[in-house]
């Protein structure tokens, strides 16, 4: 298992460009850079990235917002091709990024179990025998032959989340840890997802919790304006990613 | 920490969590071989091409008692009156106007309809295309099976008619087979550079709206080649909509369409094919940046 990046840059085009100025300054305020020219502007969300992941890595993606974390994810799950630079993966990938993707609420809950297991990459057959276990996880007895329409919005993410999670990845994909749930759930959720997260081969990991990042990650790198600004230990990173974040503003 | 690498079943059994698949990524490799990569993933994906597909249909039906049979009904309708009109313009018997024109109009259908969702079918993707890391042909092949089942629910119309008036099924009907999946190929073919042109041009999808309604008057489906001068008739050759139709049309209507429009469709299919790869290769990977 392996995922690496090489010298990585990912340049948007922005096609509508009505606004150019007032999308300058929202940008310049994110952290991005906008570049090209005045009938289209660039932004450069990634610049010159370079990772080199194996099998026991568990990076933490540390930054402000605008900084680069969700574009340089989408990179790595491959929704992104890099503009300049290149991109190496092999290994399962699971982006846990969205778990209701696919998830059609005028669907029952058992219709969508076999929905979103296939949307994830299983075959008809397996989405199937996902079914068990996915019933069991979610506790939701009757209301699977419901339309989800019908469910709370806590009942409709305890089920995405139990067959989002009732897969197995080699490379984990995260952006921030999701809640799923009341205080019950939330524990099992939790037990599920750092089984989840054990089990894995590689995690990378963006999040605004530095706490959970240091208890998960073994590694980190922290993003400025869409480039590593700084990588080391997780301690290391988020001393740094402090440090930047209580200087006065230039 | 709890390692949970497996799940208990209803019955209490442990089995293993499924490994999911994903594509592996080589750096080395070209833009066309990424293409040919991506081609293959979304035929591998074909379960979920289907689920895309027919979902789309099933879903804007849904709850109605009719459900998807309203395709069939609006259509039935919507042939009966026109056929009713323009047999008593042309002065033809309603029992041959009517089972050409429904034959014409389903094919015709699917044709402008699919290739017209082509053009927006990465744009209305959109949410997906951004979270998930499918294999971008598996939208428009979705795209194609949708249209397959709305035909799936048109095609009921003919039948009814030609039986109405009398018109048995023969084995000379069985053309119509090979005249759809050429058909069908072509119009696969052309959605991929169709979607792409689509996704990054965001007028072409009314282009194409405005291009396909001009085309059904241009396109013998409401009235026949034979009534008009026979210069014009023969410009019918330059319009591909025309020629499909006649190779899906004329075996229904117990005639064989000219061998030579057999060799202006393949040479169509080709022509689609080629630029529809080439458009699809170069410019895949920026698909996403411009959703």
């Amino acid at each position: 298992m392996h995922l690496r990046l090489d010298r990585v840059s990912v340049t948007f085009p922005v096609l509508e460009h009505a606004d150019r100025s007032l999308r300058a300054s929202l940008f310049h305020k994110v952290g991005a850079t906008v570049t090209g020219s005045a009938r289209r502007p660039l932004i450069n969300a990634l610049r010159d990235v370079t990772l080199d992941l194996a099998t026991g890595d568990r990076l933490a993606i540390i930054g402000h917002n605008g900084a680069g974390k969700s574009t340089l994810l989408k990179v790595c799950a491959g929704i992104y091709e890099p503009t300049t630079g290149t991109l190496a993966r092999s290994g399962s990938v699971a982006s846990m990024t969205d778990f209701l993707m696919g998830m059609d609420p005028a669907l029952s809950g058992y219709q969508n179990i076999e929905r979103r297991a296939i949307f994830m990459g299983l075959s008809s057959h397996e989405a199937k025998a996902l079914v068990p276990a996915v019933e069991d996880f979610s506790e939701l007895g009757d209301f699977l032959n419901l339309p989800m329409r019908t469910y709370s919005t806590g009942m409709f993410i305890r089920l995405a989340f139990a067959i989002s999670t009732s897969i197995r990845p080699d490379i984990m994909i995260m952006d921030e840890m999701i809640n799923a749930g009341d205080m019950s759930f939330i524990e099992k959720a939790r037990a599920r997802m750092e089984g989840l997260i054990a089990d894995s081969k590689i995690l990378v990991f963006a999040s605004h919790d530095l706490g959970l990042l240091e208890r998960t990650c073994n590694q980190a790198i922290v993003l400025e304006k869409g480039a590593i600004a700084h990588r080391g230990s997780v301690a290391d990173c988020v001393a740094r990613y402090r440090g930047v974040a209580t200087a006065p503003a230039a | 920490m709890t390692v949970e690498d497996v799940t208990t079943d209803a019955g209490g059994r442990a089995r293993p969590r499924p490994r999911i698949r994903s594509e592996d990524i080589r750096p080395e490799v070209s833009y066309w071989r990424r293409a040919v990569d991506d081609l293959a993933g979304g035929l591998a994906r074909w379960n979920l091409v289907l689920l895309l597909g027919a979902s789309d249909v099933a879903s804007r039906y849904r709850r109605s008692v009719l459900g998807q049979f309203w395709l069939t009904l609006s259509n039935a309708v919507l042939i009966l009156a026109i056929g009713f009109v323009w047999a008593n313009i042309w002065k033809q018997p309603l029992a041959e106007f009517l089972p050409y024109l429904a034959a014409g109009h389903v094919f015709w259908l699917l044709m402008t309809t699919s290739l017209t969702d082509a053009s927006t079918t990465f744009a209305t993707s959109a949410s997906y295309m951004k979270e998930l890391n499918l294999p971008r042909s598996t939208y428009l092949m979705a795209n194609m099976v949708k249209h397959l089942v709305i035909l799936g629910h048109n095609i009921i119309i003919v039948p009814v008619v030609f039986l109405a008036f009398g018109l048995w099924p023969n084995f000379g009907m069985l053309l119509v087979i090979p005249a759809l999946a050429l058909t069908v190929a072509t119009l696969l073919a052309a959605s991929f550079w169709l979607g792409i042109v689509g996704v990054r041009f965001r007028d072409v999808p009314g282009i194409v709206g405005n291009l396909t309604m001009v085309l059904f008057f241009l396109t013998p489906v409401i009235w026949r080649q034979e009534l008009i001068d026979p210069h014009l008739r023969s410009l019918l050759v330059f319009n591909p909509f025309h020629v499909f139709l006649e190779l899906l049309r004329a075996p229904l209507l117990g005639h064989a369409p000219e061998p030579h429009y057999w060799l202006i469709a393949l040479a169509i299919f080709a022509g689609n094919a080629a630029l529809g790869f080439v458009v699809f290769a170069k410019w895949r990977r920026w698909i996403t940046f411009w959703l």
